[in-house]
């Protein structure tokens, strides 16, 4: 009996130890007072990337070191939470300092619960972002910076017959190059949005959605200023025993006010779906088609992407990641350009302990375009570290 | 050693017996000290509403705090810690009847999870995919709770709220290479 005991105890002391081990990077957050804290957390990576530029040229490798420290001050009072974030991601290359950049992302909410019937939600962000791949100039990075407001009302409860979402947003899209570069991409964006959801079970909805967009450029060249109107229909379901997701089909119009240009009407939809075949596994396949904005060489892009992932958890420990995705670009421009983008990857990760994960990964891209200059493949192979308090 | 062996499953059923009680008086306390005024019928929701065998139990507890997100978020929590592989189900249920603590629920969703080692990539975008479903408005909200509970799934978290959220490309891609997500 007591060689069984301790055989037991010895299972039971090695299952406690499995479970202790099993902890995910969880950040500790700093208690600024009452209902106020502070989390800080950073992010590092270091990678080589054999087309940092995403074009057809030579001398497009570097090694690349990023960190990116993150804080985000949280509160919790009664109705209201408020989250205010801000992080940096320094990028170093390798291949030229030109290229190393610092990107800076301010982030801030406020979910206010007046009742179980009514709720305000409100969102600012500004992102001051410099990109090396796919720029306008090539060896130029692009520079961008974004702010964005955004206020929604809800009316009804989800869990009721019918609710109501309705929204108002701002969106000012502005360059910091130097000189004329990418002045024509700068523009004003009002928008309202409005969505209707029906019960049709205790998990399931069935909605209608509204969205404005109007886009007003601040040069009249290219001449891209328009309203886009959308409307979609669809079901979305919340978490049964195993999916989760959303189906949307509708009409996308866009009217120019350019007479010059050709307007576009067509269908439109979106899709998310979430799988769990097992408690180990999730599988998330979706995508959608709608038109994104154009440039000086086209009037906009008619696109269809989707995209399918899984994780996987090897141990209790130790996680696998992979996806793939697709892009289908048609150009509305003089020349029919079309691409079309594959992207896979794969990635592990080890949680060592609550407040470290380490991770390896790899990345491929390709683009096939009927412009041949445009083609273009990339591999990324990735190390990179997560830690926390 | 014999006699404490014989005692060991009498223990453990002492102990299965009071821990959900035990969880239930500190829920009820922390919920007293977020000024929430403890009734009969609350102390009744708790008590069913975390030891009950179907998730939808905890639904009429959720609706008698009324929105307050604070009260919800720790409800929210408690159920998960109590039922860990249920998690995006409670997620769901929960952000369904109170939209506007999404991002609360999120965040004490994925501790909860993090606490009972549980707290792999597929379990947290199921969290986060549970609740942009359940309240699509609150999407950013909860896109900033879960990044900060869960630092390590960042690229795992924004791809499951992008495919949730209305695509709009306008703005140029990240200069970073796309991660596994």
């Amino acid at each position: 009996m007591n060689n069984l005991f301790n055989r037991r105890a010895l299972v039971a002391i090695i299952a406690a130890g499995a479970a202790a081990n099993a902890m995910a990077v969880q950040p500790k957050p700093v208690k600024i007072s009452e209902g106020i804290t502070l989390t800080p957390t950073l992010e590092s990576e270091l990678r080589y990337d054999d087309n940092i530029y995403e074009a057809n040229v030579s001398d497009s490798s570097s090694w690349v070191a990023s960190i990116s420290p993150n804080l985000l001050l949280d509160s919790v009072q009664g109705r209201a939470h408020y989250q205010l974030g801000y992080s940096f991601d320094t990028e170093l290359f390798d291949h030229s300092d030109q290229d190393s950049d610092t990107d800076h992302f301010l982030k801030a909410s406020a979910e206010i619960g007046i009742n179980r019937s009514n709720r305000l939600s409100l969102n600012a962000n500004y992102s001051r972002v410099e990109n090396v791949a796919d720029t306008s100039v090539v060896g130029e990075n692009d520079k961008f910076e974004t702010s964005r407001v955004a206020a929604i009302y809800g009316l009804g409860n989800p869990s009721g017959l019918l609710s109501l979402d309705i929204g108002a947003n701002h969106e000012w899209f502005r360059t910091f190059n130097s000189g004329t570069i990418n002045r024509d991409r700068e523009y004003d964006k009002p928008g309202f949005n409005a969505t209707g959801y029906y019960r049709l079970g205790p998990k399931t909805r069935a909605l209608l959605e509204y969205r404005y967009d109007d886009y007003d450029y601040l040069q009249a060249f290219p001449h891209l200023d328009s309203d886009k109107n959308t409307v979609l229909v669809g079901v979305i379901w919340s978490a049964t025993r195993q999916t989760t997701g959303s189906l949307k089909f509708g009409q996308e119009k866009r009217d120019f006010d350019d007479a010059g240009k050709k307007d576009r009407d067509g269908s439109t939809w979106e899709a998310d779906v979430l799988w769990q075949p097992g408690p180990r596994s999730t599988l998330s396949i979706g995508g959608q088609k709608g038109t994104e904005e154009g440039s000086v060489t086209e009037d906009l892009i008619d696109a269809t992407r989707a995209r399918v992932s899984l994780y996987h958890e090897l141990s209790r420990t130790m996680s696998l990641d992979t996806f793939y995705r697709f892009s289908d670009e048609d150009y509305q421009d003089l020349v029919g350009r079309e691409d079309e983008v594959n992207e896979a990857g794969i990635s592990l990760r080890y949680n060592s302990s609550r407040w470290m994960s380490v991770g390896i990964g790899y990345t491929y891209k390709d683009r096939d375009s009927n412009q041949s200059i445009r083609d273009y493949d990339r591999n990324v192979y990735m190390i990179n570290l997560n830690l926390s308090l | 050693m014999r006699r404490f062996v014989k005692a060991l499953p009498i223990l453990a059923a002492l102990s299965c017996a009071t821990l959900p009680a035990l969880g239930d008086e500190a829920l009820l306390a922390q919920l007293g000290d977020m000024g929430i005024t403890i009734t009969p019928e609350l102390q009744a929701l708790v008590e069913s509403g975390l030891d009950g065998e179907s998730v939808d139990s905890l639904g009429p507890l959720i609706d008698a705090l009324d929105g307050h997100i604070e009260a919800i978020g720790a409800v929210t929590g408690a159920a998960i810690k109590a039922n860990p592989d249920r998690a995006s189900q409670i997620v769901s249920l929960a952000t369904l009847r109170s939209p506007s603590a999404a991002s609360v629920i999120t965040k004490a969703a994925i501790n909860a999870v993090s606490s009972s080692g549980a707290a792999a990539d597929a379990v947290i975008v199921a969290i986060v995919t549970a609740a942009v479903k359940a309240a699509p408005a609150q999407a950013e909200s909860v896109r900033i709770a879960a990044t900060t509970a869960a630092p390590a799934s960042q690229a795992a978290i924004d791809a499951a709220i992008d495919a949730a959220l209305p695509q709009d490309s306008d703005q140029e891609e990240s200069s970073e290479p796309p991660s596994p997500a």
